[in-house]
Order: C-alpha cells, then sequence, then structure tokens
C-alpha cells in the first residue's frame, strides 16, 4: 500500500498543519489555539510559561503546587470525516504524449515512467489520507464509474488507511462519470459535516459531476474540487496532423494540430472559467494540480493557499 | 494563349531539374494532412470546438501558401533554365517570303495573284535579301528591274543570287512569327546556299519551277602537277582527271606538268600544287608559301606492305578501291591531322594537315596504278575536285541544280543545328514575378503566425 505514498512528499508536508475552514469543528489542530472547553477537547501537555502568553491559560492550581508557571495545553479531537472522491471514468486514463508512441518516447518511459491523472489521483488519495489518518482523522473513499461504485466507509487509525488502499488498488478506469440518479443512494451515505476532496478531470458530459458536487456540498460540508490537468492540455504540443481519440466514447477527430493550436487554449481558457463560475456559485474550492509536476510542490501549495483562507 | 505557351523555349534545359523542388512543399502539405498520429484525450469536445472554429479560413490560408510556395519554387526552376521567347520582335500577321531569283524569274500573272491572295488578310510579302524590303505592289517592277536589270531576262548571273537560307534563318531567329510563314523560291539549288542551318519555325514552301539558264561563274583556277622522272605515269593520270573536271565543271581549270628538277617550290604560283616527288617535303617550306591553296603529295619511296587493301570512299560508299602498297607517313603530327580516308586495317591513306593558309593533303601512296587502283576508279575526278575545290566553291559547279521541295525541311545535315537563338529573355519578368510572390508569401505566413501566436498569448493570460 506504501506504494502510493511519495516519500519526497510525505518528507516535506507530514508535519504541516492541513488547515481547513472547519477547524472550529475540530478538524485537525491548527496554527492558532482554539480557546473552546467542553467535549472534544483533550488534554495534550504541560508548557513553561513564556512571555506574551494570556495569563488566562496559565494553570493556577499546577502554580500552586509547584510554585511555577504552566500553560495547560489542549489538542481537539476530531468531529469531522475526511471523505475521498476518486472520478475513476475512462477520461482519467490520459497521459502526456511522450509516453504514447515512437522510439525514444519508449525509451523514455521505461526510464521515467509518466502518471496518468488516474496514477496520480491515486497517489494524492493515498498522500492526502495519511495525513489525516496520522493526525487521527476519519477518512473514506469513493471511487465512481457509471459501472461500479467502490465505497470505503471512514475509520481511523493506520489499519483502517492501510485496508482503504488496498481497495483503492483494486479500482480500475472505465466507462463514464455517473449520472446523479445513480449516485443518489452513495452520497446519502457520505455524513453530514464532513470535508470532501473530489479528484478528478471534471470533463463531463452533461452536468452528472456539476450535480454530483451540488448533491454533496449541501449542508456544512466543505467540498474541495481537485482538477488534475496533464502538461499537454496545458501546452498543446502536437504538431502536423493529430487523430484525437476520446477516451470515454472513443470518437476520433482528425485536427491540424497547428491550426487548432490556438483556438484549444481558448476553448480550454472557456472551460475552466465556466467550471471556476459553477463551483464558485457552489461554495466550492478549486484547486488545479498538474500532473506533470512534483506532487509535493502541488501539495504544499495547496495547503497554503488552505492556510490564507483560514478565517 | 497556348500559342504564346508552346513558342517559349528554355536556354538551359538542365536547369529545369529544379522543377522536382516543387514535390518539397506539396510532399509536406501531403504528409501534414495525412491520417495523423493517435492521441487519446479525456474530452474531445475541446478539440471540437478547436477545429471547428477558422477551420475554412485555415485550410484556405494553407492552401495559398503552398500555391504561393510552390509557384516561387516554379519561378526559381525557370529563371535558373533561362526562359525565353525566341525572337527578339513579334510579328503577329502572316508573312510571305519571296526570294530575289522567284521575283526575277517569276511571271506578272503570278505576282498579280500573290498580291490578290494577300488582299483579303493582313499578310505582308518581304523579299529575302538583305535588309528584309517589304514588297509593295507599287514598287514589283522597280524591285525587279534593279535587282534584275531587266525584267524580261531570264538569264540570271548565279554570282548575284543570295544565299536566301541563311537569311531565312536569321530572319526567323530575329522575328518571332506568330501567323503562317510561306516562302516562295524557286527549285535552283544556288539560291538556298551552302549552309542550311535549322530553321527556328516550320515554314510552308512554294517552290516553282522556272525555265532559265543561269549563267555558270567561270572559275579560273591554276594548277601545277610537279613530277620526278620516275613518276610521269603517274602525272600523266593526274592529267587525265584535271581534264576530265575541266570538261565537265570547271572550264576555267589550266594547268602545268613540270619536273621537280626544273621546279622550285618556293616560286610555285598556282591555285593547287600537285607533287609526286620521292624527296620528302619539307612542312616549313609549305608554310612558307603563300600562292596555292591546296597541296597534294604522295607517298616517298619508303614503301612497305604487299598486301591488298580494300579502301572504300567516305564520299562514295559503294565503290572501292585496292591499295596494293603504302608509303611511310610524311608527317607523324596524327593529333592535328584529319584522318579523310583510312584503310580497312586501319592505316591512314588520306589526310589533311592546315600549313600556313594552305590545305596540304598527303596521299600515303602513289597513284601509280602498281601502287592503288584509286586512278582507275570513275569517281576519281571528282573525288579529286571534293578534295582540291573548297566548299564555298564547289556550288558554282553545277549551275543548273535543282533541289527536290520535299528535302527543304531536313535539318539533320544542319551544321549549326543546335545553336541557340536570338531570343529575349524573361529572366526580369520572372525575378519580378518571384519578389511579388515572396513578399506575398511572407505577408501572408508572418499574418497566420502572429495571429495564431497573439491568440496563444491571450489563452495563456486568460488561464
Amino acid at each position: 500500500m506504501e506504494r502510493f505514498i511519495d516519500t519526497r512528499t510525505l518528507a516535506r508536508v507530514k508535519d504541516m498543519p492541513l488547515i481547513a475552514r472547519t477547524v472550529a469543528d475540530g478538524f485537525l489542530h491548527g496554527l492558532q489555539q482554539s480557546h473552546q472547553r467542553g467535549v472534544g477537547i483533550e488534554f495534550s501537555q504541560y508548557r513553561s510559561y513564556e512571555p506574551g502568553d494570556p495569563l488566562s491559560r496559565i494553570d493556577w492550581k499546577l502554580f500552586a503546587r509547584s510554585d511555577r508557571y504552566f500553560v495547560r495545553e489542549a489538542e481537539r479531537e476530531s468531529e469531522i470525516s475526511i471523505w475521498f472522491v476518486l472520478d475513476a471514468s475512462a477520461s482519467m486514463s490520459q497521459r502526456s504524449i511522450r509516453t504514447q508512441t515512437g522510439k525514444w518516447h519508449r525509451k523514455q518511459q521505461q526510464s521515467h515512467p509518466s502518471w496518468s491523472k488516474f496514477d496520480y489521483a491515486r497517489h494524492l488519495l493515498a498522500t492526502l489520507s495519511y495525513i489525516a489518518q496520522k493526525q487521527g482523522d476519519h477518512v473514506g473513499m469513493l471511487a465512481l464509474t457509471s459501472q461500479r461504485q467502490q465505497l470505503v466507509p471512514t475509520g481511523s487509525g493506520e489499519r483502517h488507511w492501510h485496508r482503504m488502499l488496498k481497495h483503492l488498488a483494486q479500482v480500475r478506469t472505465g466507462a463514464m462519470f455517473p449520472k446523479p440518479e445513480l449516485v443518489r443512494t452513495t452520497i446519502s451515505r457520505l455524513q453530514n459535516k464532513c470535508l470532501i476532496f473530489i479528484i478528478s478531470d471534471f470533463y463531463e458530459h452533461s452536468d452528472e459531476l456539476l450535480q454530483f458536487v451540488k448533491q454533496v456540498s449541501a449542508g456544512d460540508t466543505e467540498v474541495v474540487a481537485m482538477q488534475l490537468q496533464c502538461e499537454d492540455e496545458v501546452n498543446f504540443p502536437y504538431k502536423g496532423a493529430i487523430r484525437f481519440e476520446d477516451l470515454e466514447t472513443g470518437e476520433q477527430l482528425l485536427v491540424s494540430a497547428a491550426s487548432a493550436r490556438s483556438r484549444w487554449f481558448d476553448a480550454l481558457a472557456g472551460h475552466q472559467q465556466a467550471l471556476e463560475q459553477s463551483l464558485r456559485k457552489l461554495q466550492v474550492g478549486l484547486c488545479r494540480v498538474n500532473i506533470d509536476q512534483p506532487m509535493d510542490k502541488a501539495l504544499f501549495s495547496f495547503l497554503k493557499n488552505r492556510q490564507k483562507l483560514q478565517p | 494563349m497556348p500559342e504564346l505557351l508552346s513558342s517559349l523555349f528554355v536556354a538551359n534545359p538542365a536547369g529545369l531539374w529544379a522543377l522536382l523542388t516543387l514535390l518539397i512543399p506539396v510532399m509536406i502539405h501531403l504528409i501534414n494532412r495525412s491520417r495523423g498520429r493517435l492521441v487519446r484525450i479525456g474530452h474531445i469536445e475541446l478539440i471540437r470546438k478547436a477545429r471547428k472554429l477558422q477551420v475554412t479560413e485555415i485550410k484556405l490560408t494553407q492552401r495559398i501558401l503552398l500555391a504561393l510556395r510552390v509557384g516561387i519554387l516554379l519561378l526559381l526552376a525557370l529563371i535558373l533554365a533561362g526562359l525565353a521567347r525566341p525572337g527578339l520582335f513579334t510579328r503577329d500577321q502572316a508573312t510571305i517570303y519571296v526570294t530575289p531569283t522567284w521575283l526575277k524569274t517569276t511571271d506578272q500573272h503570278a505576282i498579280d495573284q500573290l498580291f490578290s491572295n494577300t488582299k483579303n488578310g493582313t499578310a505582308a510579302v518581304v523579299v529575302l535579301e538583305a535588309g528584309f524590303p517589304q514588297l509593295e505592289e507599287s514598287r514589283v517592277n522597280t524591285m525587279r528591274g534593279t535587282s534584275t536589270g531587266s525584267v524580261d531576262s531570264v538569264n540570271v548571273n548565279l554570282s548575284n543570287i543570295n544565299a536566301v537560307w541563311p537569311l531565312l534563318t536569321e530572319r526567323l531567329s530575329l522575328v518571332r512569327h506568330e501567323g503562317p510563314i510561306s516562302v516562295y523560291a524557286t527549285d535552283y539549288f544556288q539560291q538556298f546556299g551552302v549552309s542550311r542551318p535549322a530553321l527556328p519555325q516550320a515554314v510552308e514552301w512554294v517552290i516553282s519551277h522556272p525555265d532559265m539558264t543561269p549563267i555558270a561563274e567561270q572559275l579560273s583556277i591554276s594548277a601545277v602537277v610537279a613530277h620526278d622522272d620516275d613518276r610521269s605515269t603517274d602525272a600523266a593520270l593526274i592529267s587525265n582527271a584535271l581534264r576530265a573536271i575541266k570538261a565537265h565543271r570547271l572550264p576555267g581549270l589550266v594547268w602545268e606538268l613540270v619536273n621537280t628538277d626544273q621546279f622550285d617550290i618556293a616560286q610555285v604560283d598556282a591555285d593547287w600544287l600537285i607533287l609526286l616527288s620521292a624527296r620528302p617535303v619539307d612542312e616549313n617550306i609549305l608554310a612558307g608559301i603563300n600562292a596555292p591553296t591546296v597541296i597534294l603529295t604522295d607517298a616517298g619511296d619508303g614503301a612497305h606492305g604487299g598486301d591488298t587493301l580494300p579502301v572504300k570512299f567516305p564520299f562514295f560508299p559503294f565503290t572501292s578501291f585496292r591499295l596494293n602498297r603504302l608509303g611511310a607517313l610524311v608527317t607523324d603530327k596524327q593529333a592535328k591531322d584529319q584522318m579523310l580516308i583510312r584503310s580497312s586495317a586501319g592505316l591512314p591513306v588520306l589526310q589533311l594537315t592546315m600549313t600556313g593558309t594552305a590545305r596540304w593533303l598527303q596521299f600515303n601512296s602513289r597513284f601509280n596504278p602498281d601502287w592503288s587502283t584509286l586512278t582507275e576508279q570513275a569517281e576519281f575526278p571528282e573525288l579529286l575536285l571534293q578534295l582540291l575545290l573548297p566548299a564555298s566553291q564547289q556550288i558554282s559547279r553545277f549551275p543548273d541544280a535543282r533541289i527536290e521541295p520535299g528535302r527543304l525541311d531536313r535539318s539533320d545535315e544542319d551544321p549549326l543545328a543546335g545553336q541557340p537563338l536570338t531570343h529575349r529573355s524573361l529572366q526580369t519578368v520572372l525575378t519580378l514575378l518571384l519578389a511579388l510572390l515572396w513578399v506575398l508569401e511572407r505577408w501572408l505566413s508572418e499574418r497566420a503566425r502572429t495571429r495564431s501566436g497573439q491568440r496563444q498569448d491571450h489563452s495563456l493570460d486568460a488561464a
């Protein structure tokens, strides 16, 4: 299972606090200490008083016993589950062209195997869930295609995390993203007050993905949309005549890449803009990840952005 | 337009190989629109949007660019090949050329008929003589009179006859005729001249057969036959041949027989010198004397071989003579010598050497029947005449010779065939056109590239 874990990534981000906007509900303890008392507040440790600490945080009883100033530190117990929704439609098999044809490309592929969007998504899921479970959060997974839905209920602990990754390894891409009516029952199993990561390329045939986001983002649930893109989509490096084939429908289009290049950027920008607007209406944050860039870099910038969003 | 295109020619046909470069842009274009590489993507809809828009414009631009690039390479190839139009001037109407001999010998009725034919159209009648004067109906009698002296006379002095064939060649190479060309001539051989180079354009020959008696020019040629005592037989045989030539070809020919003992070669004053002597001839002495135009010598005494060698005449391919003995070569400067006759074994029999202004013919045997049977051949006087008389003078040997009209269009015997014609080069026009196409190609190419680049930048900014 650890094969999904990028050690370089973990080395950089595992000690970094994962800050959600729902910090008040006790997702993770963050940079700012909570003053909330009651259920879910768990004693962690004492430390010596340092100038600047509020006087109200000094444990006066301990001072009476030891005649020294100690500050009581507490850790919040998580009440929010984290769901990872993985789009396993066939379009997630897309990868950059250098891995597709040509002798040179084949050699390159052997020495530097590159990921498809789905490979990247599984690694991303594993890394994020590792961070979460290390901090004692409950994590669950939902992999969706129009033909199959695989759900791992939320749980905590390393054993649960291992079981989830075992299921993750068995997920295969195929078909399309399911229609809303197909996933209604499944969605109802996602708990309220949870954080949902939707890892997808956000390519849809009608509006099935946005309908899904709309359904899951109701209530107190926070949804983060992680859109995966590959380098070829960003730069459109094709030359000459290219026969493009849709991974989901098999439809082919013969295109002169040079003539389509400029229009491609227009079309892509239009698509991204429409997606951003739709998600903004649903108050869903969008995070774009380039799968041909190092994952640790993407995670670092994602977590940093979330830190800025902290109220 | 088709006539104009068909009249164009290239001065340097090797340059047409550059036309192969036309394949380069065409192949690039074809490769670019071939089936293409397969790329699997997640969302074909974006590609459809990218392809739908402006696809017609892009295709049109690419086809125009292809046409421009092909045009540029085509023009380059044509410039390399030296595309040109024949002739310096253009004459788009029908033209009738008449030879002075025809003008002088034809009757008034034929001339009236000629002009009645031309009145319907715009045909011009031009006389084939220096300056190519146009023949106008009102001036016909004047031109006939000034040319011949008397219209009534049917006797034409051959010395006044122009060689109309070279004149016609010059005229056709200078003037590009777009209309039909007719040439009115008589069938008398003399008017066409010795040299008949290929005509740049096809002409229609109208040959008349006038009943006239040309007055042959009297060629006065003197010859000296100098011989050793033991070669008097040879000299007598030569003398017989000269007698036949005088009787049938050259009435003005005179000759004398002298003994080499009483003969100083340096003092010779004759057109032809026939030297039959055992003594070797010093080439330097031959080069020093100016009077003879032709010198004919036979072999010395140092003969070798007893074989009978059959030898064919190159000029009379159906007859041959036997060569019993060959002499030692008088000169061994093979390189500059021209072999006129070889034996069947490849040995030199008759060779030509230029010494000063004279032609030195060396016969490597003797005219004695013991040595060769040459003098016994019926063609011997004719062969001797052809050898001794320069080509320019040979035409006068046949004052009444006629030409077959069917042979007039043949140019395979033409010594000047293949020479470049006078032409008007189109390179300036082609270069200007090339520059124009190049500017257009650059502008269109740059425009397409800039628009694509701007769109890309804009998209990136938006992203």
